[in-house]
């Protein structure tokens, strides 16, 4: 009763004070689109996340933010419907958001053909910034890249020697798989890959998934499942002994999202990335989660952080350019620097992608509950190849 | 050796939940002939149910566990009875297939209901107490659990079993398969039968939900990750035979739990494949035999040409069409471009679901096959625009004559079925062969200088092409070619006698369709400047349905209005609110009670009976 | 002008057509009788392609038609009436017609030539020859039963058939009705020198227009016959003892 008296005043409070800043100027309209439908449980927290941090912003830019958010409902061709309606009917400046990879490279292709601003938040697939790169575009998450070489570093301190892998079976999984693969055999000679499972994203058949590992006989996984498969697979995974005496490496399972369904089932030991959010003690952090706690009564989830910085990243990158036209704030997030919840963050000049690292530790069961233990900050700048790499990757000019 | 016994163990787990939900199916599609999309949304609401319920009951003690979970699958039974007598029972004497479009809306009110009510989060339901152990099989640990369900798989099929030989209504249900006369003669009231059958199939398919709660996660995804697989598992056993659905239920488990081990990549087409080689091979399913015909007394409108007031409204039309441009802002060109090109996408399946009475649940297949065309034309030789919008009809047109070929021996919903599963094996080319075709990335920068999609010049040629292939395959239905379909469709007996080449006609149709599609596939590609595999998934063959429905079957003009319909009402609904697939279901819902031949089928007969 | 040696179809153990022989002349009106589940339905579907005989030959005008589809058997000038009318139900009237006769003259892979223009002269001579003129313009499948059947006449004799197989032709029509419609197809039948083989149950339509009749019990000819021989012979009345007084 209480939360939702305080939003409801909140909510009003938004309302007046886009009244009165309406007054001053036309608002600055971002063009938000996500798979509100078909994602809620990472776009739900990642709404709220945005609007705590459009809210923050309001309060001192010369020009209020506006932000229309919009459904793709999983589908890149519905997403780009939204994109044009988002800019020429509700005459939107630039565009954000956008979860699914396919869904993030198809916007990020209608900002290059329309020469306009495309903010993408949460997509993880390395061409968006290397392979398909180009001016308009820029990525806040730590892509697939990215988050496999934190993983690879831990994983290349294990004994284990004979690793199996899982991964859905699109885009995001093969690469995942692929650099990680790529990345330990290159710190680690010895290791030797012993098979690899591609259950369908969403269908997993975790039993007969996790007897086909069992039979690789592996000493360690390299897991790259999330969301429901994850779920199917953990509870499969422990009914049937598979990580008994095994080590796990696990992309994403630690992020709030993934990790809280699982309960007390949460498996112990794995090294995963993710986001502890209850335990991050920064300044920064803690004033963020303290607003966040204040404003929805919750904890804040991974979605929320991403959520929250893309728009601490526009608002930082329009008082910047001082402007909300397109080629001024392309020349304002290049090189952007602004200090995020996870710290000083760069959006970086060479390739558009953002610092912004994750929290790689060690999952654990406390209070019926998973959690991450003995975690570190990973800040991205230290996972991204070197700029003469980037360089052939990404189309120059 | 051991490791493949305990895969087949695991497969024979799977094989039992996906009976539950699969044998619910096959009796109500026996007796009603409904194909029930919203049978995985039973399946779903039996899970979230359950979770509720259990959440409710005392924890730890197995009998409230047991308790609580057919009381989730009673629970949908009384919603599937609830659903067939204030909707279904309503819409059956409307032609065969709208009766799916129902069902869908259901879909999408039951995916936002779920959503409002349980919220976002996947949910881990609570094991069964007392079985979350697992014992050792050959020195393998195996949970419990699974034993258990692999021992009701069988249960449930003996009682089905018990249910349909030895009792009068399992005798009535087996007459309303096969015999339908019958079921009259005996005086019995249908609308109890299929009351009866709709809340047993529902609870079948509610206790399948709640019991995979020990074993996957509960999500919003559910309903449409297992209705899919259903179908396949329905279809490969034979419509209406339970012992064949439980046959094909072990088949596809096994499948699954040894393909993975064999090809661990092509997990989702191997069903696919199954079920396409069952098919050439048995074509009615593994234990099925030939279905009475669908429900008499559907109502089969006369195509007619154009009268007088149709034209005048065609020109006016076509006029406000030209004039667009002046009026509306870019993003009503952009629609207006897509409506357009959706107009030919439903035209060409109504060339298939109408004339041709030949239901394709697999139409964008060959949308996207078109699409492709254009897409690897343009970023392997940078083909200009004529020659991508040649190739993508070709071939497509060419993918449609091989689909013919495959399915020219099958009717009804096994020929929906085998098309559902070749747009599939095409859609897993799409997604996988990530080497052509960029898996679910896609292919991006599809595009032509002078040409962009959202342009005006574009916007012309789609108006001109999309506007014109419509008008040749309404020109082609009411020529002699199109009455020959039709009166292969209508009676097939009396067209044969007649010396009409039916097969060799439809097979032209599927030929012609995928051409007509896949032009408006390549025009999609130009105008949306990329192609993703979702452009070949099932959601956008089930919007292609819904077009043609939505206008109804049994007109000409039905197509281009229901794409009307519908792509005004998804751009306008999904900027609106996030609760569209709410309000899109209601107002299918709407539509479906109140215009059950279409929205041009009653207007039409309005002014007729006027 | 029909001849078929030998027919045998078995269904599971049911020896529907068990061992038929039989001719019939170009000119000759030949009735084909005997109780309901003879065989009658199934012989015509073996004469017409829709099912093929375990067993036979058959040959319709001098050749040997052993095996053909009825599509081939329909270009062989071959004409079927069907005992439960079959009609295209989404056309009118007329449009039967003329895509029957359409696909007659092999007119049916035209694509943009419309149907309305076509054949519309020979389809409603047709429709007069069967007294349907009046309905040309009604969607089959509003028809009455009575002028369905008609219908059924018309589409059947559509091909210019020199062999017409008519099963039950008056089959769910008043008994006015049955005497119109039998006068019709006889007629036009005499008139084109068509040979005739139907059946019926209705033995005052058979003693009135057949020229020689057939009976047919549990799969076997047990008699065949001037129309008078016939309803003279003690094995048909016995095999209509218990079905039929
Ligand atoms: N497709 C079939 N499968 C199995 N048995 C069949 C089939 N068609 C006919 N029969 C059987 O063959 C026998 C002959 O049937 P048929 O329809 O030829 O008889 P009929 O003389 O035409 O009878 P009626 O006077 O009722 O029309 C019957 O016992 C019938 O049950
Ligand atoms: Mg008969």
């Amino acid at each position: 009763m209480l939360s939702r008296r305080t939003a409801l005043m909140a909510g009003a409070a938004t309302l007046a004070t886009t009244r009165i800043a309406s007054a001053q100027a036309r608002p600055i309209r971002i063009g938000e689109i996500n798979s509100y439908t078909t994602l809620a449980a990472f776009t739900e927290p990642y709404r709220k996340g945005w609007m705590l941090a459009q809210e923050q912003a309001n309060r001192t830019a010369a020009r209020p933010f506006e932000t229309l958010f919009r459904d793709d409902g999983g589908r890149p061709d519905q997403a780009l419907s939204q994109a044009q309606a988002l800019l020429s009917t509700d005459g939107c400046d630039f565009l954000a958001g956008t979860f699914l990879s396919n869904v993030g490279l198809a916007v990020s292709d209608f900002a290059r053909a329309n020469r306009r601003l495309f903010v993408a938040s949460e997509p993880l697939t390395d061409a968006l910034v290397w392979s398909q790169g180009h001016r308009y575009c820029f990525r806040l998450r730590p892509s697939t890249y990215m988050q496999a070489a934190m993983l690879a570093e831990e994983a290349a301190k294990l004994p284990a020697r004979r690793w199996a892998t899982v991964a859905p079976n699109y885009e995001y999984g093969q690469s995942a798989v692929r650099w990680f693969k790529e990345l330990l055999s290159r710190a680690r000679p010895d290791v030797v890959w012993v098979g690899e499972q591609w259950p369908a994203q969403g269908r997993i058949d975790a039993g007969a998934t996790v007897q086909a590992l069992l039979g690789m006989q592996p000493e360690a996984i390299f897991n790259a499942t999330f969301a429901a498969d994850l779920l199917a697979f953990v509870r499969q995974g422990q009914s049937r002994g598979l990580f008994r005496n095994r080590a796990v490496v696990s992309l994403l399972s630690g992020e709030p999202e993934y990790l809280e369904p699982l309960g007390d089932e949460a498996p112990e030991g794995w090294i995963v990335t993710g986001y502890p959010a209850e335990q991050i003690a920064t300044p920064e952090h803690t004033m963020f989660r303290d607003a966040y706690r204040a404003r929805f009564n919750e904890l804040p989830k991974l979605g929320s952080i991403v959520g929250y910085v893309t728009m601490q990243a526009i608002a930082a990158a329009v008082a910047r350019a001082g402007s909300a036209e397109t080629e001024a704030l392309v020349e304002a997030f290049r090189g952007l620097t602004w200090v995020s919840p996870f710290g000083p963050t760069e959006f970086r000049a060479i390739d558009h992608q953002a610092t912004l690292g994750a929290y790689v530790g060690r999952t654990a069961v406390r209070g019926g509950r998973g959690v991450m233990v003995d975690w570190r900050y990973a800040d991205g700048r230290a996972y991204l190849p070197a700029d003469d790499i980037v360089r052939q990757w990404r189309p120059q000019g | 050796m051991e490791a493949l016994i305990i895969q087949a163990l695991t497969g024979l787990a799977s094989a039992s939940s996906l009976f539950l939900v699969a044998s619910g199916l096959s009796l109500i599609f026996g007796v009603t002939r409904i194909v029930n999309f919203a049978h995985g949304s039973f399946y779903m609401l039996g899970a979230y149910l359950a979770v509720s319920l259990l959440a409710l009951l005392p924890r730890g003690d197995p009998m409230w566990w047991w308790l609580g979970v057919l009381g989730a699958a009673l629970a949908v039974g009384v919603i599937g009875t609830v659903l067939e007598m204030v909707l279904l029972r309503r819409i059956y004497r409307a032609p065969e297939l709208f009766q799916l479009l129902a069902t869908f809306g259901v879909v999408l009110i039951v995916q936002d209901l779920v959503l409002l009510i349980w919220g976002p989060q996947d949910i881990l339901g609570p094991r069964a107490p007392g079985l979350r152990f697992s014992i050792e099989i050959l020195g393998q640990p195996f949970p419990v659990y699974d034993l258990v369900l692999i021992t009701i798989g069988p249960v449930v099929l003996a009682g089905l079993w018990a249910l349909v030989r030895h009792t009068r209504f399992g005798m009535l249900v087996r007459a309303a398969t096969h015999d339908r006369e019958t079921v009259a003669a005996l005086g019995v009231d249908q609308r109890l039968l299929f009351t009866a059958v709709f809340a047993l199939g529902s609870t079948l398919a509610g206790l399948g939900g709640a019991l995979q709660l020990p074993r996957e996660a509960v999500t919003s995804h559910m309903d449409l990750a297992i209705i899919a697989e259903v179908f396949v598992v329905v279809v490969v056993g034979g419509l209406g035979s339970v012992p064949g659905a439980y046959l094909a239920a072990l088949l596809i488990g096994q499948v699954h739990a040894f393909g993975i081990l064999v090809l661990p990549e092509i997990t989702l087409v191997l069903i696919f494949l199954v079920m396409a080689a069952v098919l050439v091979v048995r074509p009615h399913g593994l234990l099925g035999r030939p279905l009475a015909h669908a429900r008499g007394g559907e109502a089969v409108a006369v195509l007619r040409a154009a009268g007088p007031r149709v034209r005048q409204i065609a020109w006016v039309a076509l006029t406000a069409a030209i004039l667009l441009p002046l009026a509306g802002s870019q993003h009503v060109v952009t629609l207006a471009t897509e409506a357009a090109v959706f107009i030919l996408f439903a035209a060409s399946l109504h060339l298939l679901l109408g004339p041709a009475g030949l239901v394709s649940f697999g139409h964008a297949g060959l949308f996207g096959v078109g699409a492709y065309a254009v897409a690897l034309a343009v970023k392997h030789w940078a083909a200009p625009m004529a020659v991508g919008l040649a190739l993508a009809p070709f071939a497509a047109g060419l993918a449609g004559a091989a689909f013919g070929v495959m399915c020219a021996h099958l009717s009804g919903v096994y020929l929906a079925m085998l098309s559902l599963a070749f747009a599939q094996i095409l859609w897993s080319a799409a997604f996988q062969w990530v080497a052509l075709t960029g898996g679910d990335n896609g292919i991006l920068g599809v595009r032509a200088a002078g040409w962009e999609g959202g342009g005006l010049a574009f916007y012309y040629l789609t108006l001109t092409l999309c506007l014109g292939g419509m008008l040749v395959l309404r020109r082609a239905i009411l020529a002699p070619w199109g009455y020959g379909l039709r009166a292969g469709r209508d009676a097939p007996l009396r067209a044969a006698a007649l010396g009409i080449p039916v097969v060799r006609l439809q097979w032209a149709a599927f030929a012609i369709a995928g051409a007509a599609a896949g032009m408006a596939g390549g025009l999609f590609a130009y105008a949306k400047g990329s192609v993703f595999p979702t452009y070949l998934a099932i959601p956008k063959s089930v919007d292609g349905l819904l077009m043609v429905l939505l206008g109804g079957i049994h007109t000409l003009s039905g197509p281009l209005v229901g794409a009307l319909v519908f792509v005004g009402l998804e751009d306008v609904l999904t900027r609106a609110t996030d609760l569209w697939r709410m309000a899109l279901g209601l107002i299918i819902l709407g539509v479906v009670l109140v215009f059950p031949q279409g929205v041009v089928g009653a207007v039409s007969r309005r002014t007729r009976d006027a | 002008m029909l001849e078929a040696t030998d027919l045998v179809k078995t269904f599971g153990g049911v020896r529907a057509v068990d061992g038929v022989s039989l001719r019939v002349m170009a000119g000759e009106v030949v009735a084909l009788i005997g109780p309901n589940g003879a065989g009658k339905t199934t012989l015509f579907n073996l004469l017409t392609g829709q099912l093929m005989p375990d067993r036979g030959r058959l040959a319709i005008a001098g050749v040997d038609t052993t095996g053909w589809s009825p599509r081939r058997l329909a270009r062989h000038r071959v004409g079927r009436g069907f005992q439960i009318a079959q009609a295209f139900a989404s056309m009118t009237v007329r449009e039967n017609l003329q895509t029957a006769l359409v696909a007659r003259d092999r007119g049916l892979w035209r694509l943009w030539r419309r149907l309305a223009s076509t054949a519309v002269a020979d389809a409603d001579s047709l429709l007069a020859a069967v007294e349907l003129a009046d309905q040309a313009d009604r969607p089959a499948g509003d028809l009455a039963y009575g002028d369905l059947k008609r219908l059924e006449l018309a589409l059947a004799l559509s091909n210019r058939p020199r062999l017409l197989l008519l099963d039950e032709p008056t089959a769910g029509t008043a008994p006015a009705e049955r005497r119109t419609l039998m006068t019709v197809a006889v007629t036009l039948a005499r008139r084109d020198h068509v040979a005739v083989l139907f059946t019926e149950h209705d033995m005052d339509v058979v003693f009135a227009f057949a020229d020689r009749v057939l009976v047919l019990d549990a799969g076997k000819l047990i008699a065949e016959g001037s129309p008078a021989s016939v309803r003279a012979n003690p094995a048909v009345r016995r095999a209509y003892l218990g079905s039929e007084a």
